[in-house]
């Protein structure tokens, strides 16, 4: 029964807290119908589990992120695994974790288009299977259609659209496009996620991502990008997570580069994300992503004094928009 | 309140945008007669049927349940005011503050760990003395009822009484900080971050020449980070880092580490916060962080 684990966890939880099962169980249920739960006799009904957890003093969401986090570790390897892929490191990816690609089942919330298209990426890079074979099996894993009428949307969808934006044909940008302007401006596109703060992030970088692969960007484009450079620096000030700072900054200079728009703050946040990350992924390789005139300009914009005084990202943020 | 009352709800718009029919939802799990009055039902319902039907889904019920506290209508912020008063980040912490305060008032875990969130908040941004606070703090820990040494919600009120007195009732420093350490942090994650991240503080500021507990609680805070993207813990594990190593006499590996600790700061951190935490740096490494970073190469 599924419900199996959910109780033994319940009752791991009692344990640790030292709540005895009468204290747990009173007004509630028999002890004996609580073994039975315990041994898969009978099913839980949720207002059964709720009043256990009021008896045990843990609210049901607290107790829903235990399950949820006892899920992540249980299938951390595909967790890791997805994570080295998404920062680029796609050689440590097929030397530490070459089981993920022969595993028969997938068990975490990448596992049903994220981790198989970081397989497909990782077969391609061991010369497994070719360029052409990767990108109509991704095209199929991602079924972009799907996207174009969703309005709820995961961990996996977002993770994996990230990564397909990057490998995709420059002819299938337009509807990666289309849709990231929309979970990010229209508000109708609910997360579903448990790493809110992760998907939201992603999706900015998808979307400038996908703008900046484009061959030449139109006005349209150009104001897009900006608007969701602003949004993007509006959310990073409040969330600030390590290394997508990096990540976002090293789109945001090279969009910069590309189109010769000067503003040394840009470097400033770029080179100090990179610079002081201590993230596996990026911490070894830093200096791939630096040069010594990125220190300069970063060390010429320390001596700017107001630079904090005011509220972190005010001095990159555009404000020409259409 | 009733946390469930949703799941079905949000389960059928899931069911709707992936274009699944009922019946194929159903099949082989419950009665689409079933399924249709647990969806028009607030009462209670069979878990085991619900697990089933979220994974024909590809989603974790317990994502579903998340959901629905959170991003509904359920939960009146209390994560993202724990998030902020933990992080630090006080720019729009006003609206989450007011309305978690306006809806605790009962005496469960949740609520004394939210009440001692609130009081940290309120001493911080100056609207409460230290007097008040401790006051405050004393009254919450008077309050816990079966204070289990594996609760990470009774351990944080103990770590912010320690924070502003160096000292907790019932324990020392080194006790506290070792139960710390060996919390299981899969229940409550970012409340446990904030508590090993703070009491880590609290053992630099209070128990500087300990080495053991120090050490314990750095390799559990050091893990923590491994799982957490927010930049506030991973800079804050690079000064404990530094601090580790000067333990130790590697004099150089703590300079690696404080100089990333340093650049960090310099960008992420507001100029009151970043002079507060120069002048620690200055009391606890005898080290200018500017001067660190212009001499570095």
């Amino acid at each position: 029964m599924e419900n199996i684990e959910l109780a033994l966890q319940l009752d791991q939880l009692r344990r640790e807290r030292k709540v005895t099962v009468e204290q747990m169980c009173k007004g509630v249920i028999s002890r004996r119908n609580y073994s039975r739960l315990l041994s898969g006799e009978v099913d839980i009904q949720v207002d059964v589990l709720s009043k256990l957890l009021i008896n045990l003093k843990v609210p049901l969401e607290e107790f829903s992120w235990y399950r949820f986090n006892h899920l992540m570790f249980k299938n951390i390897d595909e967790v890791n695994f997805h994570e080295v892929m998404r920062y680029g490191n796609i050689e440590k990816a097929a030397k530490e974790y070459p089981g993920i690609l022969t595993k028969h089942t997938l068990g975490s919330v990448y596992a049903k288009k994220a981790v198989p298209l970081d397989i497909l990426l990782v077969k391609h890079h061991l010369g497994m299977i070719t360029k052409d074979d990767l990108l109509s099996q991704a095209r199929i894993i991602i079924d972009m259609k799907s996207y174009a009428k969703s309005y709820i949307v995961q961990d996996d969808d977002v993770e994996a659209l990230y990564a397909y934006s990057k490998i995709c044909r420059e002819d299938e940008l337009l509807p990666i496009i289309q849709f990231e302007e929309r979970a990010i401006f229209s508000g109708k596109i609910k997360l579903f996620t448990n790493f809110v703060e992760v998907a939201i992030i992603l999706n900015h970088l998808t979307l400038m991502q996908a703008l900046l692969r484009k061959k030449e960007m139109t006005p349209t484009d150009h104001n897009l990008f900006k608007r969701t450079v602003n949004s993007g620096l509006e959310f990073l000030q409040r969330s600030k997570l390590m290394p997508f700072d990096f990540m976002f900054f090293n789109l945001y200079k090279k969009y910069c580069d590309k189109y010769a728009i000067n503003n040394p703050y840009v470097t400033f946040y770029y080179y100090a994300a990179i610079e002081s990350s201590n993230h596996p992924e990026f911490a070894d390789r830093a200096a791939q992503f630096v040069t010594k005139k990125d220190r300069d300009v970063y060390l010429s914009c320390l001596n700017d004094e107001t630079i904090r005084k005011g509220v972190i990202y005010e001095k990159v943020f555009f404000d020409e928009l259409l | 309140m009733n946390f469930y009352k949703d799941h079905y709800k949000i389960l059928d718009a899931i069911r709707r945008d992936r274009g699944m029919s009922v019946t194929q939802l159903c099949e082989g799990i419950i009665a689409e007669r079933t399924y249709y009055r647990y969806l028009k039902s607030t009462g209670p319902f069979n878990m085991d049927a619900f697990i089933k039907l979220a994974r024909r889904l590809h989603i974790e019920p317990s994502q579903l349940v998340i959901y629905s506290v959170f991003f509904k209508d359920g939960d009146p912020g209390t994560v993202k005011f724990i998030y902020r008063v933990g992080v630090e980040y006080y720019n729009d912490i006003k609206e989450h503050y007011e309305k978690v305060k306006a809806y605790v008032s009962g005496s469960s875990d949740y609520d004394l760990l939210l009440k001692a969130f609130i009081s940290e908040y309120e001493y911080k941004a100056n609207f409460i003395t230290k007097e008040q606070h401790v006051e405050n703090l004393k009254g919450l820990i008077s309050k816990i009822e079966n204070f289990s040494a594996k609760n990470i919600f009774h351990l944080t009120i103990y770590v912010f009484y320690a924070q502003v007195m160096g000292e907790v009732p019932h324990f020392t420093l080194l006790e506290l900080g070792k139960l710390i350490s060996e919390v299981d942090f899969r229940f409550s994650y970012i409340v446990t971050c904030i508590a090993t991240e703070r009491m880590l503080g609290v053992l630099i500021d209070y128990a500087q020449d300990e080495k053991e507990t120090y050490e314990r609680l750095f390799k559990a805070n050091a893990n923590l980070t491994l799982y957490n993207a927010i930049n506030h813990f991973q800079m804050q594990n690079m000064k404990y880092e530094a601090f580790y190593e000067l333990k130790n006499g590697n004099k150089e590996k703590s300079l690696k580490h404080l100089y990333k600790y340093a650049v960090a700061a310099s960008a992420l951190m507001r100029e009151d916060a970043f002079n507060h935490t120069a002048l620690q740096v200055q009391k606890h490494f005898g080290i200018d962080l500017l001067r660190l970073i212009r001499a570095s190469k």
